[in-house]
């Protein structure tokens, strides 16, 4: 048998496996994390502050989970914009004005839908559709139709969370003119960018994927963050030596 | 972990964990891979008609309550008037082509013109941040990359080109694959988050 | 040796004791001198005192008038005191109890003092009384109308009952009437107060009609002497001891200490030349106040030294007034303090029974808590209430700054379209990079009317670079007379295609007809997986709703490798890398070229120099497409949009630049200005 050929195509699967593994041993052994275990990222410390103050001044909270779907690679950011939308929504669930969610994907809105309901228990369906909204089936009109949220509901701070495309520019250019706070972050590039430039606080690559760590969303979710960090520094040492020994094989 | 929706998220672990095995050994699970990713496409389709009624009946609301509903009322009235056309002469007819043609293009032509707009408002005002090293550097990276875009009439003698090429080709592709690795470490860790029900975004 | 009895305290103390033991006072003076002042002692009665000559006596007392020395020295009391101890005339001037009179107490009988009937003049004493006084009592007896000058000669009247002293009296009753001329009239009563108490609630006794100046207590023994009247149940005076047996005892055994009776001075002592000259009728001198005469020289003040001046102590030199609270009218009226004033209330306030209060059961609410109540429901009325949203200004609110970078970009772009100018050169054909350069190959490779599969995966919004980019593409295939097989993993991908072959129909005045529009392809990267691994089977049907698999030449398509050649036009780098991922390991040899947008060159390119080329042509926005155009020597959008977007990308720098350097130098002033101000 070909050992190394059927271990090159299990490499994925290893690769898998070994994550599943680490992550269930960090939460078994990280039930009680030590403090101070994660560096400080001020964005979710704004974003904590946000929440209260939008709860105080009776201010709305806009989370939007973007067009990317719940398929394939853009569709993990906006499960992330979902676990965000419950976080936050559980939040500010005594706030006289709920947190609206908007999605760019009907999968996503119909997911948003059953996450505010799960915590409001409302039996109101007019209450549950205005909650979470399908506003547009493309980039721009859904960028089109988070306009008039950010304008007309008096929000006080906008989590932006999903994928986005450089449209984003438009949400964060209203939400400068509104005055409001944005927190923001995409698995796509290009978004990427136009956030540095123009939101008020951005997470750059994978700090959108570690939100769930700071928002206290779980043990789990600094488990898998400590796995990431251990499977990072294998990547780099196996790009490292890749480079070394390419480098050396071309002498 | 919630104990809440337990068989929901069984089934949720029980088939996602099937799928990405059947990714990997496709000779023996390959025809359940291709069934369950049928069933998953059947379902986001129904879900694209799901969405556009939650769509047509929170503006239908909006023309109801009156505030603002008139923005509403000629969102409706376009998804009448497209559906209708587009029902009646195909997606490829004349007619439909002429509403893609003269309406759906120029109207986000004219908002991808606004983000150029606010992205160079954006551009402008960064220098008015609190500057640090980063900033300047993506500051400076942008006027280059800018300048090198397209050769300027007046600019002569200074490779702008071969600079953003530079720049684009190496320097800014080896951070954007450093941020590509990152998330997609994301990805993997959320996706067995996932297939561990600890995220669950489904709250049954 | 007997025990010695403290004449000042009572106490009684062992023989041989020469200090009481319970008031440290001398008893040997007492005992020697019977306690009397030195100037008193030479009037006194007893035997050890001289008798002084009446030629001796000061004036007053001899004014007054000696008494007999039988009347001093003799008494004839009607029974003897136990101790023997010479009575005085005053004590025995009180009428003893009879029988059936309880207003006199037992023990004047006991001492001897018998009642001298107010009619009879009572007989002084004889022998233990001092000469002196037993001639101011004759006198007294004679003149019962006279009233007494001062209290010297406040002698009971004769009707007063002056009571002839009583042999047998302890010494302390007989000194008690030996004063010659006190210093001042409280002096006088020094230990005869034990006897007297005040009665606030009954009326002072009025004096003796011959009693008028003579001081109260002395009038008032005058009164008591005399056999109170019948009606009258209450003595003039109230014996201080709770108990007569007390006194009785403590007079008893100060009478039964005494060795030897005081003698009495059978000659009547000389009294001062001013009582002698004192008459009833004579109003009593005032007293002699210090009165600074000019023409007597004052005493200087005493020079205290200052040390002794700083320990004066101020508060304790300071007088004693005596306070009294004139608001406080409430006047004691029951238990032993009745009659004070200020003093607390001896009965509770509870102990009075009084109508209990009644309260009101209508809530009460002030003036100040009915505004608080407003206050709170308009608080809470205006919560239910929906604020207004405030509008946007007019012109003010027009974001100014917008407008101004999208009128330089309009007019840099319509200016350049309108003038026609061609300002800016094309790239030179031999300067095309290397990956339109592989794409032209590719191109110029395809067998004609071979079938080509064209994603169609970019926004409508990007068309306006897309379509620059990508039309020369299509144009250079159409040439090769190849089959485009348009597909979209966008919902809006099939009417793009469709607007872009329109669009290449508008410039060349015909529809390219070897087309096939497969529309929609769902799932993302899983529906890219399956349509590579098995077209047929992921799209069916064409977006026409025919089986266009059937069509020439898609009746040869089995596979995705059937396809010469795969072309994806795409802006976005994750849609160009699901292609790339899903797609090109199922592609075999084809070739899988690109035209992708200017934001997914970074990401897309690094596939383009990987070993071997997973893409193999690489069309990277207008920068591409004119080279592409410059090297096929073709005039397509890209040469219509160049001036434009060169003109574009000027203003574009000459507004960051120009507002960054605003913004730059606010945000120092700003910053300076925060500075100045800590």
């Amino acid at each position: 048998m070909n050992w190394l050929g059927i271990l090159w195509d299990s490499l994925g699967l290893l690769f898998l496996g070994f994550a599943f593994v680490l992550v269930i041993v960090f939460t078994l052994t990280g039930r009680k994390p030590a403090p101070r275990s994660l560096r400080d990222m001020p964005v979710f410390s704004r974003l904590r502050d946000a929440v209260g103050l939008a709860v105080e001044a009776g201010t709305r909270l806009h989370v939007s989970t973007g067009w990317g779907g719940v398929l394939g690679l853009r569709g993990l950011s906006g499960v992330l914009g979902l676990s965000m939308l419950e976080r936050i929504t559980r939040a500010a669930s005594a706030s006289d004005r709920p947190p609206v969610a908007t999605a760019g994907e009907s999968a996503l809105a119909i997911l948003s839908q059953d996450t505010w309901r799960g915590i409001h228990r409302s039996t109101n369906p007019e209450e549950n559709l205005l909650a979470a909204q399908l506003v547009g089936l493309t980039p721009f009109s859904y960028a089109a139709g988070v306009l008039p949220v950010i304008y007309d509901e008096q929000v006080s701070a906008t989590v932006l969370a999903g994928h986005f495309g450089s449209e984003v520019a438009l949400l964060t250019d209203a939400a400068e003119r509104q005055k409001s706070l944005v927190v923001a972050g995409s698995d796509n590039l290009p978004a990427q960018a136009v956030l540095y430039a123009s939101a008020g606080e951005t997470l750059i690559g994978e700090e959108l994927f570690a939100s769930g760590a700071y928002l206290n969303a779980g043990p789990m979710h600094q488990a898998s963050l400590r796995s990431q960090d251990v499977i990072r520094w294998l990547l780099i040492l196996v790009i490292l030596f890749g480079a070394i020994a390419r480098w050396v094989g071309s002498l | 972990m919630k104990a809440k929706a337990p068989f929901s998220t069984a089934i949720a672990i029980g088939f996602g964990l099937l799928t990405l095995l059947a990714y990997f050994l496709p000779n023996l699970l390959g025809f359940l891979r291709d069934l369950l990713i049928e069933w998953a496409l059947g379902i986001v389709a129904f879900a694209l008609l799901i969405g556009v009624v939650n769509l047509l009946a929170v503006h239908w609301r909006k023309v109801r309550s009156g505030a603002k509903g008139v923005y509403s009322a000629v969102l409706i009235l376009s998804f009448a008037v497209t559906l209708i056309v587009v029902a009646w002469n195909k997606p490829t007819g004349q007619w439909s082509l002429w509403l893609f043609d003269y309406v759906q293009i120029p109207v986000e032509a004219s908002l991808m013109a606004v983000v150029a707009v606010a992205l160079i408002y954006a551009a402008a005002r960064l220098l008015r941040r609190r500057m640090n090293g980063m900033l300047w550097v993506f500051f400076i990276t942008a006027l280059l990359i800018l300048a090198g875009s397209a050769p300027l009439y007046f600019v002569q003698g200074v490779d702008l080109q071969g600079l953003r090429s530079f720049i684009a080709n190496a320097l800014a592709v080896a951070g954007a694959r450093g941020i590509l690795l990152g998330v997609a470490l994301g990805v993997v860790a959320t996706g067995v988050r996932i297939l561990l029900g600890a995220d669950r975004p489904y709250s049954g | 040796m007997a025990e010695i009895r403290c004449t000042n305290c009572g106490t009684v103390n062992p023989a041989g004791a020469k200090v009481c033991k319970s008031c440290r006072a001398d008893l040997v003076a007492q005992s020697g001198d019977s306690g009397l002042p030195d100037w008193l002692s030479g009037l006194s009665s007893d035997d050890t005192l001289p008798s002084q000559p009446a030629s001796d006596l000061p004036d007053w007392l001899s004014r007054l008038g000696s008494p007999s020395p039988s009347e001093l020295s003799g008494a004839t009391p009607s029974a003897e005191p136990p101790s023997g101890a010479p009575v005085p005339d005053w004590l025995s001037e009180i009428t003893p109890r009879d029988k059936g009179d309880a207003t006199v107490p037992d023990w004047t009988e006991e001492l001897g003092i018998t009642a001298a009937k107010a009619e009879e003049p009572t007989q002084p004493p004889a022998t233990d009384e001092p000469e002196w006084l037993r001639r101011v009592r004759a006198r007294q007896q004679a003149e019962q109308s006279q009233p007494a000058e001062d209290f010297f000669s406040a002698e009971p009247p004769p009707s007063a009952g002056a009571a002839a002293p009583e042999e047998g009296l302890p010494d302390w009753l007989s000194r008690m009437g030996q004063s010659e001329a006190p210093a001042s009239r409280q002096e006088a009563f020094t230990g005869a107060q034990p006897f007297a108490q005040f009665e606030p609630s009954e009326e002072p006794p009025a004096p003796a009609a011959g009693a008028e100046g003579l001081p109260d207590w002395l009038a008032g023994l005058g009164e008591a002497a005399s056999p109170p009247p019948a009606s009258s149940s209450t003595p003039a005076f109230t014996p201080a001891f709770t108990s007569d047996a007390d006194l009785e005892d403590f007079i008893l055994d100060a009478s039964a200490e005494s060795e030897t009776p005081p003698a009495v001075s059978a000659e009547p002592a000389e009294l001062p030349e001013w009582v002698s000259q004192l008459s009833p009728d004579q109003e009593l001198p005032e007293p002699a106040r210090p009165v600074e005469s000019a023409a007597e020289p004052e005493l200087p003040p005493a020079q205290l030294p200052s040390w002794l001046e700083a320990m004066r102590p101020v508060e304790s030199a300071a007088p004693i007034v005596s306070f009294r609270d004139e608001k406080d009218t409430y006047v004691e009226s029951a238990g032993p303090l009745a009659g004070l004033r200020g003093v607390l209330p001896a009965e509770a306030e509870v102990a009075r029974q009084r109508k209990p209060p009644t309260y009101s059961v209508k809530l009460q609410v002030s003036e100040a808590q009915q505004a608080h109540l407003a206050m709170l429901d308009a608080l809470l009325k205006s919560e239910g209430q929906a604020k207004p949203i405030a509008s946007a200004g007019g012109i003010a609110a027009l974001p100014l700054l917008r407008v101004v970078i999208a009128l330089a970009l309009a007019l840099a772009v319509f200016w350049t379209l309108w003038s026609d100018l061609d300002m800016v050169a094309m790239p030179s054909p031999d300067k095309t990079p290397a990956e339109v350069g592989d794409l032209i190959n590719w191109v110029n490779a395809l067998p004609p009317q071979s079938p080509v599969l064209v994603a169609f995966d970019y926004e409508p919004a990007l068309s306006g670079e897309m379509d620059a980019a990508a039309k020369v593409v299509i144009e250079d295939m159409m040439g090769r007379q190849a089959h485009f097989v348009t597909l979209s993993t966008s919902p809006l991908g099939p009417m793009v295609a469709e607007h872009l072959f329109g669009l290449i129909a508008e410039t060349q005045q015909v529809t390219y007809p070897h087309r096939t529009n497969l529309g929609y392809l769902p799932g993302g990267p899983s529906g890219l997986f399956g349509f590579a691994a098995n077209p047929r089977s992921a799209i069916p049907l064409g977006l026409s709703g025919g089986d266009d698999w059937q069509t020439p030449p898609l009746q040869a398509v089995h596979s995705i490798a059937d396809f010469a050649m795969l072309l994806v036009i795409t802006d976005n780098a994750d849609t160009a890398r699901q292609w790339i991922e899903q797609v090109r390991p199922w592609l075999g040899d084809k070739p899988l070229t690109m035209v992708v947008s200017a934001q997914a060159e970074p990401l897309v390119r690094p596939y383009y120099h990987t070993g071997p080329k997973q893409v193999n042509g690489l069309v990277v926005s207008l920068m591409g497409s004119s080279a592409y155009e410059a090297r096929r020597g073709l005039l397509g959008l890209t040469r219509a949009y160049w001036d434009s977007f060169s003109a574009t990308i000027l203003v574009t720098l000459f507004l960051v630049l120009l507002g960054g350097s605003i913004n730059l130098l606010l945000a120092w002033l700003a910053e300076r200005k925060q500075t100045g101000a800590v």
